[in-house]
């Protein structure tokens, strides 16, 4: 049995190092290129949002490279997500790339005897040890950690650098060694090896850039194809910038500590008070959170089309007048004509550097 | 003997309190409050239960009018831009009744009978309503979890609560709504036409004749009879879904796919229409799984957006009537 999977960010580096750990055999589809999104969108409804039509090219590249078990996962929300795997299983029967599917689902929708159930069939029947799976499992939790931890160091430190592009250059040789690496703790080594050069690049600390938090929809996020690699720009762009949500606060919310997140969305914050599907909510605390914590701007991304932050884009006006920050919102889809965004975002961070000077007109 | 003019004076005070109380209360009653209802969204298909459950309450209440080009285009300039057509409606009747009520309800309606949801915008409708038309106060805002009783009940409390009314009166009014609405005729099943179409898609795409350019009509003169989702039963479309991966959680999904897909079966249809609006997240996936599972069948699929071109559709009808024809013939 060969597993693959449709690729979330950087999930894939974890999800290989986990299964060579566990002997698992496992076929990486290609990274996302503009092949494969069109080969996704080819077979896909038109008025699906972007995700899914990159997953379906992922898993179309995947299985033609030999795999024949299509691992997701799965949510119980009123967004579309939930409903993916079904629909992609379907679209791929239709166009011939047959594959049993394991969907890993919410603990509410199916219990968790049931997710435990499937989360086995991932094994392919061989009885395999407990300890050692959590023992992998701890080690991809650090690797994942450890990473997006350098990452935002990165991603804050960009705004003071005085020769722009050696951090980024870091962060991509570090990605790209995690990559031929064998086992966790080469992975680990290697991370923390990158971690000491991060350090060591010398910065101006008295420098004041633009600082940024960016938000929205999850995949947009965590994709970088999904977002026509916005990350990159702003860190050309030397703009100091946050992302809280990563695949790390994914695992964190969902499986490591779900009280604390239910605990957070029964909360009042006056902007959306109910949670709504999908992580709308997230989105409008992010915004409070910036402001508290003296951030210039907010830079929403979504998907045409996704429902949760469309709602949140209605609110989005109330918000920056309320609590007097700027917020852009910036809508994929398929046609990738990259100059449209790049001019909107240096447009964006030029308003906010102005503001930041205390310019007294054009913003 | 004073102590028995204690008493007296005791029970004079008591009774001189209870009557300014009670006049209280006739007062607090006799202030009416108005209560505006926004003829969009579901209440095309709940028409009956509302209507029943405001004359059942006895409050002066305001309805809107019937869909129309100025309501559609208030709807468009205080909507969000990426949103669907019903919702650019609903915005435009709640711009319509925002001065002339003291309480806009809009229903937050988080989970449906089965605990199926019907999207994320209308978790967040009154939200969005609030900052498209800037009316922040006096919304009905509150969630409406209709699987669980005692959520209900919740509701109806708060619900009596900002009206002035007693709750108890609300209780019964819902009642008395909940069997009216059981009792109505719902959806639409024609025998005398030519023809038998499915007609499927949400509720207020169907019934709202302006924002399907009076669809039903237009099928009906070309001979096409029309059956809609809710004449089938319940267990009749949960049978149908039963194969899949997983269980829908949309209602709308759920409707739609089970009764297609047991209509197709036992051929009571020689065709589908779906009337959806455009960007409709829930319809990009049950058309194209209808599709994928009924295999080769008439499959019309008509999009409807702000943009009111009735010529285009009117082609694509007649040319779904003129298929329907030629495949009977041969």
């Amino acid at each position: 049995m060969k597993i693959t999977f449709p690729h979330l960010g950087d999930a894939y580096i974890a999800v290989r190092l986990l299964c060579n750990e566990m002997n698992v055999d496992c076929i990486v589809p290609p990274l996302n290129t503009m092949e494969t999104l069109e080969r996704g969108s080819r077979y896909s409804p038109e008025e699906i949002c972007l995700p899914f039509k990159l997953m379906a090219g992922n898993l179309m590249e995947g299985i033609e490279n030999g795999a024949d078990t299509v691992v997701m996962v799965s949510s119980n929300g009123p967004c579309r997500l939930g409903e993916y795997g079904e629909l992609l299983k379907s679209v791929l029967d239709k166009n011939g790339y047959h594959a049993d599917w394991i969907l890993l689902d919410t603990v509410q929708a199916i219990g968790i005897r049931e997710l435990l159930k499937r989360a086995g069939l991932v094994w392919g029947g061989k009885k395999r040890s407990k300890l050692k799976l959590l023992g992998a499992l701890k080690g991809v939790y650090k690797v994942i950690h450890s990473l997006e931890r350098m990452e935002k160091e990165i991603h804050f430190r960009c705004g003071y650098e005085i020769e722009r592009g050696r951090l980024k250059a870091i962060l991509y040789k570090c990605k790209k060694d995690i990559c031929h690496s064998d086992s966790i703790n080469d992975a680990l080594k290697i991370i923390e090896n990158y971690s000491d050069k991060v350090k060591e690049i010398p910065l101006d600390r008295e420098k004041n850039p633009v600082k940024v938090v960016l938000t929205g929809e999850i995949f947009s996020l965590i994709e970088p194809f999904g977002n026509q690699y916005l990350e990159d720009k702003l860190m050309d762009m030397g703009v100091s910038f946050s992302k809280r949500i990563t695949i790390g606060w994914w695992i964190d919310t969902t499986f490591v500590q779900p009280l604390k997140r239910a605990r957070m969305m029964s909360k009042k914050n006056g902007f959306l008070n109910y949670c709504i599907g999908g992580y709308a909510k997230d989105t409008v605390e992010e915004v409070i959170e910036a402001k508290k914590n003296h951030y210039d701007g907010v830079i929403q991304l979504l998907p045409l089309g996704c429902m949760p932050e469309i709602v949140v884009k209605s609110i989005m006006p109330d918000m920056a007048e309320e609590l007097d920050i700027k917020i852009l919102t910036v809508v994929f889809d398929e046609m990738n004509g990259e100059a449209g965004y790049i001019t909107r975002i240096e447009a964006f961070i030029d308003m906010l550097q102005r503001r930041k000077q205390h310019v007294l007109y054009g913003y | 003997m004073f102590f028995f003019l204690y008493i007296i004076g005791l029970v004079g005070i008591k009774s001189i309190s209870t009557v300014l109380n009670a006049e209280n209360v006739r007062i607090k009653e006799a202030v009416s409050i108005k209560i505006g209802i926004p003829g969009g969204l579901l209440y095309h298909r709940y028409a009956t239960f509302i209507n029943t459950f405001i004359n059942e309450l006895d409050i002066e209440c305001i309805f809107s009018i019937e869909t129309n080009r100025e309501i559609l285009d208030m709807g468009v300039n205080s909507c969000v831009n990426e949103a669907c057509l019903p919702m650019k409606i609903f915005h435009g009747h709640a711009v319509f009744l925002k001065n002339q009520c003291d309480l806009l309800w809009i229903p937050r309606i988080m989970k449906c009978k089965n605990s199926e949801s019907i999207c994320p915008k209308f978790c967040g409708l009154p939200e969005m309503v609030m900052s498209g038309t800037k009316r922040k106060e006096g919304v009905i805002d509150y969630p409406l979890y209709m699987d669980r009783k005692r959520e209900v009940r919740h509701y109806l409390k708060k619900l009596s609560e900002n009206l002035g009314c007693n709750e108890n009166k609300a209780l019964r009014a819902f009642k008395k709504a909940v069997i009216s609405y059981g009792q109505a005729e719902k959806g639409i099943w024609d025998k005398e036409y030519p023809f038998i179409i499915f007609l499927a898609g949400h509720p207020y795409n169907i019934y709202d004749k302006f924002a399907n350019m009076n669809l039903i009509d237009k099928l009906h003169s070309y001979g096409i009879g029309v059956i809609t989702e809710e004449q089938v039963f319940d267990n009749n479309k949960e049978e149908e879904i039963k194969h899949l991966m997983k269980r829908p959680y949309w209602l709308f999904y759920k409707n739609n796919y089970g009764a297609g897909k047991y209509l197709v079966r036992n051929q009571k249809i020689n065709g589908i229409v779906y009337i959806s609006s455009f960007s409709c997240g829930i319809d990009s996936i049950t058309i194209e799984m209808l599709k994928n599972d009924i295999g080769d069948f008439p499959f019309l699929i008509l999009k409807i957006d702000e943009h009111t071109g009735e010529a285009g559709m009117n082609t694509r009808i007649e040319a779904f009537a003129d298929m329907l024809e030629r495949r009977r013939i041969h």
